[in-house]
């Protein structure tokens, strides 16, 4: 009987917590996290579990007191959970279509807007370079060849 | 530069070499991404300024930075900054590794108003970067630190473009009413109505009428309040984000995860394997806790101060809860998915 009791003492309470933090939504940090909201570095960082102690302090009180934030990470957290662990990253990549990444950045490159018109070099690696000035040079050479 | 910044310069300097041996571990791998030295370094400054730089908390020594170094995903990082640079190797590497998985975080947020092709284009385009300021193509992978891994973060920069995209075709749009309306939510089974949180609040403002109901609100939050923050987050991610015990487990699951370092300093029965596997039950156990440290609060708010007696405490603690249905916290151990307590609003 007095075990009941003090079940139903716990479970009342649990109640209330619930219904007050629920119509609060923050309560204030223990201490000052003097963070104005995580990035999404910070973010992923933390829902990962790769911060240290030190390091997450201010963050988790900056969580306590910030639903904005705190919400995110719940998201991550969920969304994390519902994707698994799945170990390799390229796990059934179908092999590379030819050129699709230099036509992938040429797409994206395109979209470039300039601020201060200056233009934004593009990093050609050095083997297509070479291959560029060969086939160059065999135009021309073979234009000599015409020519004569 | 304060002398905090510059200590922490110091600090840094002395853990060159071990930054050059990472970096030699990188090129080694992959020569062709045009990543060099100083590149790399500063990379590594600006993650050891991000997260030990916190001007209210002492110059992290050496030692504790050259662990930080060590931590880092520097493979990523590496991979990151090259690509960051436009480089079409390091592209054509990241695409091979994280494409699949991009689409696939992609389509499980994606909805009725934002196609995955949609949200996939937009991720590549702002991991490329379309603006330039000052002749610095602005890529996204330049704010990645290499804290987390590489594929952490992009599951975060998916998440983000899903939230922008839903806001531009519907104007404004909060992260909590994305979240409310759908989004990563819908995915859930067993998801149900915020039907309650108006009775909730009805039943709360009828309750600030009662004559007990000022004497316990107090109480309560006086108890709130005197808990740790570890423990306050706990409870907000349980009561109020809704997250289930075993999406609780996953976010402690590296042991060195903070939270749950903190609990297990709490708890003399875990001290012994630290490393082990933290199931459903033992964030049960943290929150009983927490629960017992709250009532102990609460009875000796309303007992010490207000000279209740055990009897109106509990009346105190009936008449708050009187009109809200009851949920036990524990129906979540023995449910697979099908109770999902319904969400809270925000601040």
């Amino acid at each position: 009987m007095a075990r009941q009791k003090t079940d139903r003492r716990a479970a009342a309470l649990r109640d209330l917590i619930r219904a007050r933090l629920m119509a609060r939504a923050v309560i204030a940090p223990s201490r000052y996290s003097g963070i104005a909201h995580l990035d999404g570095d910070q973010l992923s960082a933390f829902v990962e579990g790769r911060l240290g102690q030190t390091e997450s302090t201010p963050f988790i009180a900056h969580l306590v007191s910030c639903a904005a934030c705190r919400r995110a990470t719940a998201e991550l957290v969920r969304l994390q959970f519902a994707l698994g662990d799945e170990g390799q990253t390229n796990q059934g990549v179908e092999l590379e279509e030819p050129g699709r990444i230099r036509r992938l950045l040429e797409d994206v490159a395109s979209r470039v807007v300039h601020t201060h018109e200056e233009v934004m070099a593009y990093h050609a690696p050095a083997e297509d370079l070479e291959q560029e000035n060969k086939t160059e040079d065999e135009e021309e050479k073979n234009k000599g060849e015409d020519e004569g | 530069m304060n002398q905090f910044q510059d200590h922490l310069q110091r600090t840094i300097s002395e853990c060159a070499t071990d930054i050059e041996a990472l970096y030699r571990r990188c090129l080694s791998t992959a020569p062709n991404y045009g990543v060099t030295l100083e590149d790399f370094t500063t990379a590594i400054r600006a993650a050891v300024n991000k997260y030990l730089g916190q001007s209210d908390v002492d110059v992290p020594t050496a030692e504790t930075a050259r662990s930080f170094i060590g931590e880092l995903q520097t493979t990523d990082l590496y991979l990151a900054l090259a690509c960051s640079r436009g480089n079409e190797h390091a592209w054509w590497e990241f695409d091979q590794s994280y494409r699949r998985y991009i689409e696939r975080v992609a389509r499980h947020l994606a909805s009725a108003d934002t196609s995955a092709e949609e949200v996939i284009d937009s991720v590549y385009v702002e991991l490329y970067g379309t603006r330039v300021v000052d002749g610095v193509r602005q890529s996204k992978f330049a704010t990645y630190t290499g804290r987390g891994t590489l594929r952490g973060w992009l599951r975060t920069v998916v998440w983000h473009a899903v939230i922008d995209l839903h806001r531009a075709s519907h104007d404004e749009v909060s992260i909590e009413d994305w979240s409310e309306a759908g989004g990563e939510a819908r995915a859930r089974p067993g998801s149900r109505e915020r039907s309650r949180e108006g009775s909730e609040t009805a039943a709360i403002d009828r309750i600030t009428r009662d004559r007990y109901a000022a004497a316990t609100a107090e109480a309560l939050d006086e108890s709130l309040q005197s808990l740790g923050d570890h423990e306050k987050l706990l409870l907000l991610y349980y009561h109020v984000e809704n997250l289930k015990l075993r999406e609780i487990a996953r976010l402690v699951e590296v042991p060195t995860s903070p939270l749950r370092r903190w609990f297990q300093r709490q708890s003399k029965r875990r001290l012994s394997t630290p490393e082990s596997r933290v199931h459903e039950s033992t964030i049960m156990r943290w929150l009983e806790k927490v629960y017992e440290k709250i009532q102990k609060a609460f009875r000796d708010v309303l007992q010490g101060r207000h000279g209740l007696s055990d009897a109106e405490v509990d009346i105190c603690t009936e008449l708050a809860t009187g009109d809200l249905a009851r949920e036990d916290v524990r129906n979540n151990l023995g449910d697979s998915g099908a109770t999902v307590l319904s969400k809270g609003r925000g601040e």
